[in-house]
């Protein structure tokens, strides 16, 4: 019976459909327009009122499985911060981090005139992640004595003035798990802001934090990503790759449709056999 | 001021806690109710020794946080249960502190069952705190040791649905608990049975019906219901400060 | 209660790390931070002993001939060759650039990748309408996944998505994160205080108020 097959369909043909749905827009892009968020147009609005005396933390929370979704979104919010002059610190949590710092920056700094030490400067893996996060936020300089190179961060122009976490403007996490949290608890408290770029299925998490101000600013996966590069006005990766993401998406609904339609057709089969069989049997009894 | 709440807050927590562990100890009275995804540990290990293969059991990449301590008791319970009927239980870890714990726990687990020669110290796995090693050495172990349950008590991240789907694959019974918000629906949906929020904290209590344990729950559950009467409270008032 | 060093050592941080947060004393503020400090070292040392430990497991492994030591083979090399061009070359190096781009980056992503058909395979299983639950639970995933496109903003479901974000799901998680957090103060109380020693492998399982 067909509507038993497909009711327990086999998950290679699941498999194939969300794959030639993700494919298939980038081969042959839609061009689905988007609009802005609120909490993309927080995190904007807040990069927006930055100067250049003003310095940020920027702290690439992700690791290369989420790549995909969260890098699209700090290159779209460096890119910002570097048209605004602000002085950037990058705060390494994870082991990948640095790479992502080093990579992003060398792709951004020579079109804006950044200069390392003198504009951004990047510290040393932490690990520990909320220890790591309570120790930056409890005594700056006494967990960042050095940056990543060894240079004491004294001799760095890019942190002058910078004595404890306090002193920064804002701090920028880009997240797929706690990091987000862990700034909200320890940072926040000692008056600075905190913004989140995060991945999708992180942000239903961290949405009540953005209800109560203790985030004041929030991007959403890939969409927030395209949301960010179509504020800035420069449209890069993210909002190219947002129709496979729309049709992927739509793809995964039709599944789930069909697979309720097979489901109910099955059911309404099995209850009409069992209805046959109990007549079929009430007649030979009669008999 | 507000630390001040706070320290009384906890300070009071600390005394339901007494309170209610001595009350348990007098009376023997359980208070908690049933946890189905809890009581389906015996099913699983049943299962696992009626087919003759492995349980498996992982707390995830969240490393030595509140919720791996409350897996600890789960994996303790469970090694007990391995070692009494005989089965064989594969620990995996992505944290290289979580990994001699775990060892601990299982060791002292088959000792206490009188069984310590059947404790295999190989069985208990350290992969890599990197989450892409991590699952691929969990798949490996789920497809060529065909494990028939898979346990997944702890703090998770994305490879909740990497290792329950991988379960799946291999048609393992699975169980799962964790307070980690964003991944619960993942695991509720791959999962035969899961533990959501602070049901995992209370699975020691549950399993072990320890007094400190079960003092401590019911001081956990006091807790909740004045959080809620705080909120309500707040929420009222705030709504007539506005009305003014 | 029997104190150990251990347990000793646990109750001095916990009681001193807890304390920070509700005393303004220099002397407690100055030794939390130390604590914490301390700590991060240990997260770097324990990075180190995962490593050491993985490399005495599969050279067991290799030594013995166990079942697939083909693999440890394999392990054992990568991870040295990894560790050999990072310390050696450098993180900004061609050569550790290129392996990260094309084999460690390329894998991770690959395997992150699979959630989604994962979650497509899950979904398709599992989001069946049994009852008036389900249905809810289905309608607003939908409701979600088609804010979170293109598709959906003819038919303005980025603000329905927004919305059931915002408040239902505002509502379901805070009520988890309050009952979660209240679990991890008991848990850890519980450690700090050492009346949960079944980490450490003791076979006492809490103690008696008696």
């Amino acid at each position: 019976m067909i509507s038993k097959k497909l009711a327990n369909l086999d998950s290679r043909i699941v498999y194939a459909v969300v794959f030639l749905s993700i494919l298939l827009p980038l081969w042959r892009p839609l061009g689905l327009s988007i609009s802005v968020s609120d909490g993309t147009l927080k995190v904007h609005g807040l990069l927006n009122a930055l100067s250049q005396d003003d310095t940020v933390i920027v702290s690439p929370s992700f690791t290369p499985s989420t790549e995909a979704e969260v890098y699209p979104q700090m290159k779209a919010v460096l890119r910002h911060l570097l048209s605004r002059n602000a002085r950037i610190a990058f705060a390494c949590l994870n082991v990948e981090s640095q790479i992502y710092a080093e990579e992003s920056m060398a792709a951004l700094a020579p079109e804006f005139g950044y200069e390392y030490g003198v504009d951004y400067v990047i510290l040393p893996f932490t690990p520990g992640m909320e220890t790591a996060v309570a120790a930056i936020s409890n005594n700056f300089l006494g967990t960042y004595p050095r940056d990543a190179y060894g240079t004491p961060l004294t001799e760095i122009e890019a942190v002058t003035g910078i004595r404890s976490v306090s002193d920064f403007a804002l701090i920028v996490d880009f997240n797929t798990g706690n990091t987000a949290i862990y700034y909200i608890q320890y940072a926040n408290p000692r008056g600075v802001r905190v913004v989140a770029g995060a991945s999708g299925v992180t942000v239903p998490y961290l949405t009540p934090y953005l209800a109560t101000g203790q985030l004041s600013g929030l991007i959403d996966g890939m969409r927030g990503a395209a949301e960010y590069e179509s504020a800035i006005g420069y449209p890069g990766e993210a909002l190219a790759a947002m129709d496979a993401q729309s049709l992927s998406h739509a793809s995964i609904l039709a599944l789930i449709g069909l697979g309720n339609g097979a489901s109910f057709l099955s059911k309404r089969g099995d209850a009409r056999d069992a209805e046959q069989k109990k007549q079929s049997y009430g007649g030979e009894l009669d008999e | 001021m507000r630390q001040l709440i706070e320290l009384c807050a906890l300070f009071s927590m600390l005394l339901i806690a007494v309170i209610y562990g001595r009350d348990y100890s007098r009376t023997g009275t359980m208070p908690i109710r049933r946890l189905p995804a809890l009581d389906s540990v015996d099913e699983a290990v049943g299962r696992t020794t009626e087919m003759g293969r492995p349980v498996h059991f992982t707390t995830g990449t969240g490393g030595m946080v509140a919720d791996t301590f409350a897996a600890f008791a789960v994996l303790e319970y469970l090694a007990k249960k391995t070692a009494q009927y005989e089965c064989a239980l594969i620990v995996s870890n992505a944290d290289p502190v979580v990994h001699p714990i775990t060892e601990n726990i299982v060791r002292a687990a088959y000792h206490a069952q009188g069984k310590p020669e059947s404790f295999k110290p190989s069985n208990i796995r350290y992969h890599s705190d990197s989450m892409l090693a991590y699952v691929s050495g969990v798949w490996g172990i789920m497809e060529r040791e065909k494990v028939a349950a898979n346990i997944m008590m702890g703090y998770f991240f994305a490879e909740s649905l990497l290792l329950s789907e991988g379960g799946v694959r291999t048609g393992a019974f699975q169980i799962a608990g964790t307070a980690s918000t964003p991944q619960l629906p993942f695991l509720v949906a791959a999962c035969d049975q899961t533990l959501i929020g602070e049901e995992l904290f209370a699975a020691g209590a549950y399993l072990t019906e320890d007094p400190v344990r079960i003092g401590a729950l019911m001081a956990q559950d006091t807790a909740k219901i004045a959080s809620i009467g705080v909120i309500l409270l707040g929420a009222l008032a705030a709504t007539v400060v506005s009305q003014i | 209660m029997k104190l150990t060093l251990a347990s000793l050592i646990t109750l001095v941080a916990g009681i001193t790390v807890v304390a920070d947060y509700f005393v303004a004393a220099p002397v407690i503020n100055h030794a939390a931070s130390t604590f914490t400090q301390w700590s991060v070292m240990l997260s770097a040392f324990s990075t180190a002993l995962g490593g050491v430990n993985l490399l005495a497991v599969h050279k067991k492994r290799l030594s013995q001939r166990s079942a697939n030591w083909g693999l440890s083979v394999i392990l054992l090399a990568s991870m040295v060759a990894w560790l050999v061009i990072g310390l050696s070359l450098g993180t900004e190096s061609s050569v550790y650039k290129f392996i990260w781009d094309n084999v460690y980056s390329s894998l991770s992503s690959t395997l992150f990748a699979l959630n989604a058909f994962f979650i497509a395979s899950a979904a398709y299983r599992s989001f069946r309408v049994k009852g008036i639950d389900t249905l809810i639970l289905l309608v607003t995933a939908c409701a979600v996944m088609l804010g979170r496109t293109g598709l959906g903003e003819a038919y303005r479901m980025p603000e329905i998505a927004d919305w059931l974000i915002r408040v239902p799901n505002t509502a379901g998680m805070r009520g988890i994160t309050i009952g979660g957090a209240l679990g991890a103060i008991s848990v850890s109380a519980r450690v700090i205080l050492g009346l949960e020693r079944g980490y450490a492998g003791e076979r006492r399982s809490g103690g008696s108020y008696q």
